[in-house]
C-alpha cells in the first residue's frame, strides 16, 4: 500500500525503526533496479542502495514530506550512483571498460542469445557515457521520469536534463550502429 | 537480433543555419535538428514531414532501434533482487543508530522509572490502529506540565491519524482516544493527562484495508484532504443535514 | 585497574546479570561498545564482563555516597513496561542490598521487541 509511505516516513522520522524497515523492504527492489541500471553492476547497486537507506535514516528527521518518500529515495540513490560513477572515472580506453555484469541468468533460454547480445552492447555503450548523461538517461528511459523530475533529482535545470538525455541517446545510437 | 541496418544517419547536414545548432546537436540534411526530430517522436507527434523525409525517418528509426535494444536488455533487469538480505544489512546499521527520544516518566511520581518516547509512541500508534481502518502517523508525547527536566508527572499525547470516512468521524476519534489512553496504562504504565487525536486525512470506505492493497484505482479515489478534527466534524454534520 | 574501578565493574556485572534474568526483559540495551564487543566475541549483548556491562551504568558521587545505578532495558512487547521496570528495580535493589546498600536504581525502558 504505497499510499501510506508518508505515514511510515513520519513514524520513522520520529524514531520508529519498524516503520523504516517496512519502507526499506517495500522500496529496495525498485531502487536496486534503478541503481543497477545506473552502475551496470548488481553488487555495486546493492552497496549504493544500502548506503542510500542508511543516509535516509539519518536524514529522516529533516524530511518534511515536501516530496513523496519514493521521490526522495530516488534522489538519494541517483546522487549516490552519480558519485560512484564519478569516482570510477576516468575510463581510459575501450579495452579497460569492464564487461557489464550481464544479468543473463534471469533470461529465458529462448531469448538468452538475443538479449545477451543487446544487453552487452548496450551495457558497453552505457559505460562510455559520462556519469551525468548516464544517470539522466536511466531516469528518462528506464524510469520514465519527466525532464522536470530528472532536473529536480539531479539538481540541474530541465533544459540541462533534456540536453544530457539527448547527448546520451546520440552516443548510444551511434555506438549501437557501430556494433551492428 | 534482426535489426534493420539501413538506419544509419545521413552525414551531418550542411543546410542553411548549420552554424547555429548547439555544439552537440546535429542538423540533418533536410534542415531539421536531430534533437527536434527525436523529441517530436518521443511526444508521439505525427509530423507529415518526418514521415516523408528520408533523413528524419532514418533518425527516428535509430531512436526506435535503441528503444528496442533497451527493451531486449530489459529482460535481464527482471532479475530477482534479494531485498531481504539488503533490508537486514540496512537495519543492522539502523539499530546501532536508533533515535529513542526523550525519557518519559513511568509509574508514580516518586519512582525513578522511565520509558523512551519513540518506544511509547510505537505502542500508542499500534493501539490506535486496533480501531478498524485507522492508520496512525505522528505521535508526540510531552510532559503535560512544564517543570524540571526531565519532568515527572502525566504526559500529553498528540496523535495524528488517517481514518475511514464511514462512521461518524467524532466516534472514530473518540474510540482512538479511548484505546490509546487504555494502552498507555495497560501496555506501558505511562500516566497520561490528555490524548489529542488529530484527523489529518480520511480514506474512501470503498478502499477498506484489504481491498486497498489490491485495488490501487480505488485508493487513488480516496479523499485526500487534510482536516482538523473540528473541520471534519463540520463536514460530517453537513453530510447528515 | 584501581580497587574502586574493580568494585564498580563487579557491581555493574551483578546488575546486568540480575536485570537480564527478570521476566519480560529481552536484553539490556547495548551501548555501542557493548555491541562491538558482543559481535567480536559473538556472545549475547549485555552478558556482562570485566568492563562495565552494556546497558548498565554505575557511579557514585563520592567515595562513601550511595551508588547510583542506571539500567537501560529492552522489554518484550507482550509485557507491561512499568511492571517489568519495577521488577528490574526490585531485583537489582535486592541483589545489591549486601554489597551496595541504599543504591539508587534508575530503570529506563529503551525499546520493545
Amino acid at each position: 500500500m504505497p499510499g501510506d509511505d508518508g505515514l511510515l516516513a513520519v513514524r520513522a522520522a520520529e524514531g520508529d525503526e519498524d516503520a523504516f524497515e517496512v519502507l526499506v523492504r517495500r522500496h529496495a527492489p525498485g531502487l536496486l533496479r534503478l541503481a543497477a541500471s545506473m552502475l551496470g553492476s548488481p553488487s555495486e547497486a546493492e552497496d549504493a542502495v544500502q548506503d542510500a537507506f542508511v543516509s535516509a535514516w539519518r536524514r529522516l528527521p529533516e524530511f518534511r514530506g515536501q516530496s513523496a518518500f519514493t521521490t526522495w529515495m530516488h534522489r538519494i540513490v541517483a546522487n549516490r550512483c552519480l558519485n560512484m560513477l564519478r569516482s570510477r572515472r576516468p575510463v581510459t580506453d575501450l579495452d579497460s571498460v569492464p564487461e557489464p555484469e550481464a544479468p543473463d541468468h534471469a533470461v529465458s533460454p529462448a531469448r538468452a542469445a538475443e538479449s545477451h547480445a543487446a544487453a552487452v552492447a548496450l551495457g558497453r555503450s552505457l559505460s562510455e557515457l559520462s556519469p551525468e548523461q548516464r544517470v539522466c538517461w536511466v531516469l528518462r528511459e528506464l524510469e520514465g521520469q519527466s525532464y522536470e523530475t530528472i532536473a529536480e533529482t539531479v539538481g540541474i535545470s530541465p533544459e540541462a536534463a533534456r540536453g544530457r538525455v539527448f547527448r546520451a541517446r546520440r552516443s548510444l545510437t551511434e555506438a549501437m550502429t557501430a556494433w551492428r | 537480433m534482426a535489426m534493420n541496418t539501413g538506419a544509419e544517419l545521413p552525414g551531418p547536414g550542411t543546410g542553411a543555419g548549420g552554424a547555429e545548432e548547439p555544439v552537440d546537436d546535429e542538423r540533418l540534411a533536410c534542415g531539421r535538428l536531430l534533437s527536434e526530430v527525436w523529441e517530436s517522436r518521443e511526444d508521439g507527434a505525427d509530423d507529415p514531414h518526418v514521415r516523408a523525409c528520408p533523413y528524419c525517418s532514418a533518425a527516428v528509426r535509430q531512436l526506435d532501434l535503441l528503444g528496442a535494444a533497451v527493451r531486449e536488455a530489459g529482460g535481464g533487469r527482471e532479475q530477482e533482487w534479494d531485498a531481504g538480505a539488503l533490508t537486514e544489512r540496512v537495519m543492522d546499521v539502523v539499530r546501532l543508530e536508533l533515535r529513542p527520544g526523550r525519557p518519559l516518566p513511568l509509574g508514580e511520581r516518586e519512582e525513578d522509572l522511565w520509558v523512551r518516547e519513540a518506544m511509547a509512541a510505537k505502542a500508542l500508534r499500534a493501539a490506535a490502529e486496533t480501531v478498524p481502518g485507522v492508520r496512525a502517523g505522528s505521535c508526540r508525547i510531552r510532559p503535560a506540565e512544564s517543570g524540571g527536566s526531565p519532568a515527572r508527572g502525566p504526559v500529553r499525547v498528540r496523535l495524528e491519524v488517517v481514518v475511514p470516512l464511514t462512521p461518524p468521524l467524532r466516534d472514530v476519534a473518540e474510540e482512538v482516544r479511548r484505546r490509546v489512553a487504555g494502552a498507555a496504562d495497560e501496555a506501558l504504565g505511562l500516566p497520561v493527562a490528555d490524548v489529542d487525536v488529530h484527523i489529518t486525512d480520511v480514506t474512501d470506505p470503498a478502499g477498506s484495508d484489504e481491498t486497498e492493497r489490491t485495488h490501487t484505482t480505488r485508493e487513488a479515489r480516496g479523499v485526500r484532504v487534510a482536516r482538523g478534527v473540528q473541520d471534519a466534524q463540520d463536514a460530517e454534520e453537513g453530510n447528515q443535514s | 585497574m584501581t580497587a574502586a574501578a574493580t568494585g564498580r565493574d563487579a557491581l555493574a556485572g551483578t546488575v546486568a546479570r540480575v536485570a537480564a534474568d527478570v521476566p519480560g526483559v529481552a536484553f539490556l540495551r547495548p551501548g555501542l561498545a557493548g555491541l562491538f564487543r558482543s559481535s567480536a566475541r559473538s556472545g549475547p549483548p549485555g552478558a556482562g564482563g570485566r568492563r562495565q556491562a552494556a546497558g548498565v551504568r554505575v557511579s557514585r558521587a563520592s567515595g562513601s555516597g550511595p551508588w547510583e545505578v542506571d539500567v537501560q532495558i529492552v522489554v518484550r512487547r507482550d509485557h507491561r513496561a512499568l511492571t517489568v521496570a519495577r521488577a528490574v528495580r526490585d531485583a537489582v535493589t535486592e541483589a545489591l542490598a549486601a554489597t551496595a546498600p541504599g543504591a539508587q536504581v534508575t530503570v529506563t525502558v529503551a525499546n520493545a521487541v
